[in-house]
């Protein structure tokens, strides 16, 4: 067994305590250090990290008056050092045994919600990636997905400018394959890889909140 | 040969052979360290290696391209903006040795000092002569540091870069690079000079030093810098060692001489503390000068207001604009008495000088082994006497002095 961020050798210790579960796929010290929040003053519903001074959220104060209202917006990690390195290491070089580091963090249970749906990737960006990185994860953590919403842009999130960000039409559309299941009242968690100012998990639920479930909340890995 | 996916040589039809647990890159053979998953992409099941994802997925269903090795003959200068020490140029010396008779060689250095320097002349007779020569660490802002000092003075030549996510390539005849990037070549280069071969990552080590002999020519020469040499770096450089343990004129580091004072107290009842006034005075009468360490600006400041019995006294602290004219001011004479909240640049030395460092208790011992370091860098005055003021004896100041006697005993090197 390695440590699947560090590939050092994991030599779990048997006692009592874990004799009976799988050793995790992360050394110790590797999953403090992922799991390490930078200091500062935070947001209390997006968990971003306040500018001095500010009272009020900018992100979320412009998601308010911009889309309809999501339920939750959870987190797992922030985005450290570790993290933007676990990211970039999974995502560009495609070192998929890190859906397993990430599925790790994952606390919420299979009977939280009714649909787990991933932000969709562009069919030419699955091309390149090989694969999607929130299934991936989801699979992993046991979790079954509803491919729900479907997209076909080009331009990644991380090419747009905050201003192009902020007013770009949604790049997402209901996958018609779903058209017969029924959303209605059901419980939705939206999984996204890394939140940074909201939109994009916005952008999905708007599409999803046609559908009148009676929850929509939101989870990423990552809070920029 | 190197592997580059615009190249025209198909090595491998796939970099991982699955079913050996074999990568054709690293030539990694570890099962434990390769991952199978099922490819959406593919419909398969796809294998990586794990030992070089640094670098780039290797996997089962990419195919290895490489290109042919080149070599070439450019016309090769550098500048320098000091003279080397005597020491240096002989080190220099024994590098340009090494490359030219393809020989091993360990620099046993110290850490930092000018070592970069003692490369340039090594380097340029490879290039002269068409070698292919790499530039390597394990670590990435030891890399970065690198390249930014040989780009600056080897202005002609076309340097490589790569690391993580960075990657300047031109004909990788002068790359500079981390030791990962290596898995990339075989028998490529002629040279390869590997700095701070000790900060080897705890993970994978055995490995990163095959990419090291699989990336180096047949007759390749590999230049080890390093401020602790183990057994096996001395077993590879054969026996061919140049040591830049001792300072170049020999002689012993002063031991600090460890006297109780709470310099604040007084300074706080408006007063410059006893023994640090005596200790200054003992100082300008033997016609010495003398650089006061002090943990904190403010203090510094403060004490200095307290210092008017004593003429030609001046304060520096890091972004002093006036730095460099107090210090050459000091080196004239025109200043004595220097207080600092800074360690002064390497290479800044002055004759007949002491050190008094004042509230000793809240430095770390890297530090005072620099300050020590300062003292008696003239060969005319080997010896200044160092004074360390403190509350209470600290480890770092017992780890300090142990480290000092080492050093003269002629065990470690600073
Ligand atoms: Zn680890
Ligand atoms: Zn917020
Ligand atoms: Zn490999």
């Amino acid at each position: 067994m390695r440590c699947l961020y560090c590939h050092r050798r994991l030599e779990p210790e048997l006692h009592l305590l874990n004799l009976f579960t799988a050793p995790g796929p992360l050394c110790g010290e590797c999953e403090i250090r992922l799991k390490e929040w930078r200091r500062g003053e935070r947001c209390g519903r997006c968990r971003r990290l306040m500018g001095e001074g500010e009272s009020e959220c900018r992100d979320c104060i412009f998601l308010k008056n911009r889309f309809p209202p999501v339920g939750k917006i959870m987190c797992m990690l922030d985005y450290n050092e570790e993290v933007k390195m676990l990211m970039h290491r999974y995502k560009f070089v495609r070192d998929i045994a890190l859906a397993e580091v990430l599925a790790q963090f994952i606390t919420v249970r299979k009977r939280d919600y009714d649909h787990f749906v991933p932000i969709p990737v562009s069919p030419g960006r699955f091309r390149d990636r090989g694969f999607n990185q929130i299934i991936e994860v989801l699979a992993r953590a046991r979790l079954p997905h509803s491919s729900l919403l479907e997209t076909g842009k080009v331009k990644l999130q991380s090419e747009l400018s905050r201003h192009e960000r902020m007013n770009s039409a949604n790049p997402f559309t209901f996958n018609k394959e779903y058209r017969d299941v029924r959303l209605r009242d059901t419980r939705i968690l939206i999984v996204d890889d890394i939140y940074t100012t909201g939109i994009t998990v916005h952008h999905a639920a708007e599409v999803l909140l046609h559908h009148e479930p009676a929850a929509l909340d939101v989870l990423t890995f990552s809070k920029a | 040969m190197y592997f580059d996916s615009k190249g025209d040589i198909l090595y491998k039809e796939a970099g991982v052979d699955s079913v050996k647990n074999l990568c054709h890159r690293c030539l990694n053979n570890d099962k434990t360290l390769f991952y199978e998953f099922h490819s959406p992409l593919h419909q398969k099941k796809v294998k990586y290696c794990l030992n070089c994802i640094g670098i780039g997925r290797s996997d089962s269903v990419t195919p290895l391209i490489a290109a042919r090795s080149m070599s070439r003959r450019e016309e090769c200068g550098y500048k320098l903006h000091f003279e080397l020490t005597e020491i240096q140029k002989a080190a220099s010396r024994k590098v340009v040795e090494a490359v030219r008779e393809e020989k091993n060689l360990l620099l046993h250095a110290v850490t930092g000092a000018g070592k970069t320097e003692i490369i340039f002349e090594g380097i340029k007779y490879a290039r002269e002569n068409g070698l292919n020569v790499a530039v390597v660490s394990p670590r990435i802002d030891v890399v970065k540091e690198l390249h930014l000092r040989l780009s600056g003075a080897f202005k002609k030549s076309r340097i490589d870069l790569m690391f993580a996510g960075v990657k300047v390539k031109f004909e990788h005849h002068f790359t500079v690079c981390t030791v990962h990037q290596l898995y990339n070549f075989t028998d490529h280069f002629d040279c390869i000079i590997v700095d701070e071969f000790d900060a080897f990552p705890l993970a994978g080590d055995t490995h990163l030093q095959g990419a090291v002999h699989k990336a180096l020519t047949a007759r390749g020469s590999i230049i080890i810098m390093t401020a602790t040499p183990t057994r096996k770096m001395l077993k590879l450089a054969g026996g061919n060692v140049f040591q830049i343990a001792r300072r170049y004129h020999g002689h012993d580091l002063a031991i600090p001489e460890i006297h109780y004072a709470n310099v604040r107290r007084a300074m706080e009842k408006g007063r410059l503390d006893a023994k640090l006034e005596r200790l200054l005075d003992g100082i300008m009468t033997h016609g010495r000068k003398v650089l006061v360490f002090f943990p904190e600006i403010k203090m510094m400041h403060e004490v200095h207001g307290l210092m008017g019995d004593f003429d030609s006294v001046e304060a520096v602290y890091s972004g002093d604009a006036a730095r460099y004219v107090k210090v050459q001011r000091m080196r004239e004479g025109d200043i004595r008495i220097l207080l600092t909240t800074t360690i002064l640049e390497r290479g800044v030395t002055f004759r007949d000088l002491d050190v008094i460092v004042v509230h000793t208790e809240y430095f770390p011992a890297d530090t005072l082994i620099q300050i020590c370091g300062r003292v008696g860098r003239k060969p005319q005055d080997p010896t200044g006497n160092v004074h360390f003021l403190t509350l209470y004896n600290t480890h770092h100041i017992r780890a300090t002095i142990r480290k000092i006697k080492a050093f003269n005993s002629g065990r470690t090197v600073l």
